[in-house]
């Protein structure tokens, strides 16, 4: 079932058999960005279609949303908030699609990320700041890591689909969250609160935009960015992996291990969603409550394919739906549409970037019909 | 723990395994019948959680428990011809395709639920036990196969009947070479894209009867209810290496530690209730990994049939 990579619709890369000059090539970059454009833009205007059927002012709707997300001080940082967990998720699911892994458990490595952050960011309390700090995030990405290997490595050596096996462990996570935050759990704070117990103040990621809730985080995962390039593109486990996802039979036929490889994609990317989980406990939460995280895997998946596994892409993605998720809030107070609904308009971006055809068909028509 | 293991635990967990694996035993043979036309179909979670939503408000409004079922049914295959739509005609990734609808299914249903009936004072119809005469009385064997819902019979009926389709008529043969090679077919004067179209369609009505079902069986619908019996499902298709029989089984077993979590919770366990939750889960992942071997797909699946 599930075929090997899932073709990511790479707008970038898709174009490239018959494109000898640079020409093409400029095209092409063109489309990259043109596409995603259009397809917010469609997206927009489909969801309001919905919204005008269902006896609601869209442009009420919008603007609220805008407001929640953009205008203002702390609407802005609140956005960059929820985009930086977002740029981490994301990358770590698009580094899974280069080596044709489909990670859907960022969800849970996430979870268990935070988890291990949680429980790293407690102890040691009067420690240096900058050493519990490093400490709780190491944690984090390790236990993300660790989480993620087992599904790797049950792929290699049974064969069980990650897909499978990803989605299940995340299931398992958010248990693992009651099992340890809730009344009575190992973690369990104090008080009638679902929640952990806070981490030291040591162990906080310090505010980088003072008066607003921004914390360093959005710095690490921009770093992260940079670095999953990096790695990528600029070394040689990235060209093992980029061969593994493009070829697999021929990437093995050039000595390369395709277990080996797959164990190590899934390590690095539950490290990222790891990360994440531990960034949103040390910058943001401070404190693990139940239930966490949750929709961020499927959030992850639409960031990786709208970005287009390319780490500009990918931020920019994770910005577009931290503003949607941080306007919904606005959204539901001022035009009374419930928060659920930006996942309608999620879904429908995530369609028109993954079937271009539909993009194009809809442009070159209204285009052609504009010349006639 | 002894005093947990006595013959009405038992009767109690295999009772209910039945009831817990029909929405199963519906989504694998829906997830067989369009893996067997080549098309992965991984958007099972949301079509059920679509065809719930759906079949939760029609009998809400109608009251009538049959045109709930049914509209389940309808929403399901209309959601199916959205994934044919989206993977076999514009071809994009079966796997992304399907997240696309399992994000819109999870959005799409709690937005309409909060804006609609989400206080409603009114609940869906339930569809009641149906004790077979005769039968259900039996002691042991009465409780666990004949007081069971019409549904869980129609799941289990089904199951022979997917079969035959897939290995004894002459559909089923087209959609099985179909499925492994889809260029062959279409020489030998297949129409490769009626096959898919018709099996991504028919698996999305069997995803919406889960749906229904699920609703019928607690008469109501919540956020999110499906909570991954649709990943489950495909789990069962893996282990059941796309044979219906072998599928329903997997769904079985699954169904079988959902069944155990559940009434060691009802038994009052020294466990914690999140480690119990757990079970199934868990038992899905050491099941797909040390029980089944190497799953080999149909050769085709998930590859987008382009016509020359």
């Amino acid at each position: 079932m599930i075929g090997g990579m899932p073709t990511v619709p790479a707008v970038a890369s898709e174009e490239a058999p018959a494109s000898p000059g640079a020409v093409a090539a400029r095209a092409a970059r063109w489309r990259a960005v043109l596409i995603p454009l259009l397809a917010l833009f469609t997206s927009l205007v489909f969801c309001a279609l919905m919204l005008l059927i269902s006896g609601h002012n869209p442009l009420t709707v919008y603007q609220a949303l805008w407001t929640g997300a953009l205008t203002g001080q702390s609407a802005f940082a609140n956005t960059l908030v929820q985009t930086t967990p977002y740029i981490l998720l994301g990358l770590a699911v698009a580094i899974g699609f280069k080596g044709a892994l489909f990670n859907i458990g960022a969800e849970g490595q996430y979870i268990v990320g935070a988890i291990g952050a949680v429980w790293a960011g407690h102890l040691f309390n009067g420690a240096p700041a900058i050493l519990l700090v490093i400490f709780a995030l190491l944690v984090g990405s390790l236990v993300g890591a660790l989480y993620a290997t087992i599904a790797g490595v049950l792929k290699v050596v049974s064969g069980a689909h990650e897909v499978i096996t990803t989605i299940m462990l995340n299931y398992v996570a958010a248990f693992m969250v009651s099992w340890l935050v809730d009344y009575g759990g190992a973690m369990h704070g104090s008080g009638e609160i679902q929640q952990s117990y806070y981490v030291n103040p040591g162990a906080q990621l310090p505010i980088i935009w003072p008066g607003t809730p921004l914390h360093a985080g959005l710095i690490i995962a921009l770093a992260c960015a940079a670095g999953y390039y990096v790695l990528v593109w600029r070394t040689t486990w990235g060209f093992q992996l980029r061969a593994v996802g493009l070829n697999p039979m021929a990437a093995r036929s050039a000595g390369i291990s395709i277990r080996r490889v797959t164990i190590w994609v899934m390590a690095v990317s539950g490290a990222l969603s790891g990360l994440a989980g531990a960034i949103q406990i040390t910058g943001l939460q401070h404190v693990l409550p139940d239930p966490f995280g949750s929709g961020f895997g499927f959030d992850a998946i639409a960031v990786a394919i709208i970005g287009a596994g390319n780490p500009i892409g990918i931020v920019l993605a994770a910005v577009l739906l931290g503003a949607l998720r941080n306007g919904a809030t606005t959204m539901e107070a001022v035009a009374g549409i419930s928060g659920p609904f930006v996942s309608v308009i999620e879904a429908t971006i995530l369609f028109f970037v993954a079937a271009p055809i539909v993009i194009r068909w809809i442009y070159l028509r209204w285009r052609r019909a504009r010349m006639a | 723990m002894n005093a947990i293991l006595n013959g009405t635990f038992v009767i109690s967990v295999l009772a209910s395994t039945l009831a817990l694996a029909t929405p199963l035993i519906m989504g694998a043979l829906g997830g067989v019948v369009c893996e067997r036309s080549g098309v992965v179909n991984i958007a099972i979670e949301g079509i059920m959680l679509t065809a719930a939503f759906v079949s939760a408000a029609v009998g809400i409004v109608s009251g009538n428990l049959w045109l709930a079922l049914l509209a389940g049914i309808v929403a399901g295959a209309i959601a199916g011809l959205f994934l044919a739509l989206l993977a076999v005609t514009l071809r994009v990734d079966q796997v992304v395709a399907g997240f696309v609808i399992n994000i819109a299914a999870a959005g799409g249903t709690s937005f309409v639920f909060r804006s609609t009936f989400a206080n409603a004072s009114v609940s869906p119809p339930t569809l009641a036990p149906l004790s077979i005469p005769v039968l259900s009385s039996i002691p042991a064997l009465g409780p666990i196969f004949f007081q069971q819902s019409l549904l869980v019979y129609v799941a289990l009926a089904l199951v022979p009947l997917v079969h035959f389709y897939l290995f004894y008529t002459r559909a089923g043969l087209r959609s099985r070479s179909v499925s492994e090679n889809p260029k062959a077919a279409d020489v030998a004067g297949i129409n490769v894209y009626l096959i898919r179209y018709a099996a991504v369609i028919a698996s999305g009505a069997f995803a919406g009867l889960a749906g229904a079902y699920l609703v019928a069986d607690v008469g109501s619908f919540s956020e999110g209810m499906t909570n991954g019996r649709g990943f489950i499902a495909l789990a069962a298709v893996i282990f059941g290496k796309w044979r219906p029989f072998q599928a329903a089984l997997g769904a079985l077993v699954f169904g079988f530690f959902d069944a155990l979590q559940s009434q060691l919770q009802v038994a009052g366990i020294a466990a914690p209730v999140p480690v119990l939750l757990m079970i199934p889960y868990l038992a899905t992942i050491v099941i797909l990994a040390g029980f089944i071997g190497r799953a080999i797909p149909p050769a085709a699946d998930g590859v987008p049939y382009v016509k020359e």
